[in-house]
């Protein structure tokens, strides 16, 4: 057994213990991207993101990759809300970007996701492109990756999309109140998809991904 | 004999909410059927009539607040979801309008022309009425009755 806080991005009051898998079963190790695509019926998106198939970046893709990159930078250097998403460019306190992290949902499944800026108890979500922010709050990201958090030690209060329309030079923003019966409905939803599509995998053969470790978080005393 | 119409409580409950009493509700639907054999038995719909009335406005002066309070605290806020409520300010509608006036000088490429048909009552009527025939392409809708009430405004007369 070892203790590995900073991979797991835990906060200080948290500890988490990594241990084989008992069970020995192949981990089923998951994101909000391919369940989401799972749970549209894009099974074939669903499958190759999971299996990390090469895809062609189209110029949109690429946009979006370019934007975080250059968010992250900008938040990392001026501790603020860059421009392009917040007019005010709000100060933030704490901020933490490209923060990732993973639950066990059960003996087989992992829930990973990477939050794009985590300031103290308010969540961000940053996307670029035609897709209004109440679209994507629509959706169930913010609500999965509440979750994730609380697992993991934080708490969560807000979750913000911010989103940049580069083509005409808008911004909108949308904000969900991250509730427990939210992130109740989450963890629901994730249980559901990925079991769904484990045994999809498990029936059709296909490769699970296999770091065959769990993790233990709990209050550090 | 009628009986008195039912008084629809609503109080605002320790928790800060509006509470209307079901019961109230269901003994108004259950008398409304007598304004039909005696009119004094209106009192019972014009009660719940002048609650949906009250109900709507409040609603529209809740949206009105809720834009105020969303472009107050930023003017760049389109939705604001909780458990149970998604609520949006956001624009509606077509985003251009075309100006038939000045079609000439619009390139073709912005438009699509559409041909509009409208069915010419009077005419059918009168071909079905001499005839005892229906023209083809033409077939007759299946219409319900529905009953509508409303409120009479101080100055409707009729």
């Amino acid at each position: 057994m070892t203790q590995n806080n900073e991979k797991l991005n835990l906060p200080n009051d948290r500890k988490s213990t990594i241990i084989e898998n008992p069970s020995n079963l192949s981990l089923f190790r998951t994101s909000y991207s391919i369940l989401n695509a799972w749970s549209r019926g894009n099974y074939s998106d669903a499958i190759d993101m999971f299996l990390k198939k090469e895809k062609e970046l189209n110029s949109y893709l690429k946009d979006g990759i370019d934007f975080h990159k250059k968010w992250e930078y900008v938040i990392n250097q001026t501790k603020q809300l860059p421009k392009e998403l917040d007019r005010k460019e709000t100060k933030l306190k704490n901020p933490k970007c490209e923060l990732k992290l993973e639950i066990p949902i059960n003996d087989h499944i992992e829930f990973v996701g990477v939050i794009d800026c985590l300031d103290e108890d308010i969540l961000y979500e940053f996307k670029s492109g035609s897709m209004s922010s109440a679209d994507y709050a629509n959706g169930l990201q913010v609500d999965c990756y509440s979750y994730l958090l609380s697992m993991s030690g934080y708490n969560p209060t807000k979750g913000m999309y911010l989103h940049y329309d580069q083509y005409v030079s808008k911004t909108d923003k949308s904000l969900v109140y991250l509730t427990d019966n939210r992130r109740q409905k989450a963890k629901e939803w994730i249980e559901k998809q990925s079991e769904s599509m484990y045994q999809y995998f498990i029936k059709n053969n296909l490769p699970l991904t296999s770091p065959k470790k769990l993790y233990i978080i709990e209050v550090a005393q | 004999m009628l009986n008195p119409p039912p008084i629809v409580e609503q109080t605002m409950n320790q928790d800060n909410q509006i509470a209307i009493k079901y019961t109230d509700l269901e003994v108004i639907k259950n008398e409304s059927g007598k304004v039909v054999l005696n009119h004094n038995a209106e009192k019972f719909l014009v009660e719940l009539l002048n609650l949906k009335d009250k109900v709507e406005e409040t609603i529209e002066l809740c949206k009105g607040e809720i834009k105020r309070c969303m472009e107050e605290l930023d003017d760049q806020l389109v939705s604001v979801n909780t458990d149970n409520l998604r609520i949006m300010n956001r624009v509606y509608g077509s985003k251009y309008k075309l100006d038939t006036e000045l079609i000439e000088h619009l390139d073709k490429k912005f438009y699509t022309v559409k041909p509009t048909f409208y069915l010419n009552t009077k005419e059918v009527d009168e071909y079905i009425k001499t005839t005892d025939i229906i023209p083809t392409g033409i077939s007759i809708n299946n219409r319900e009755k529905q009953v509508s009430i409303s409120l009479k405004k101080s100055n409707d007369t009729k």
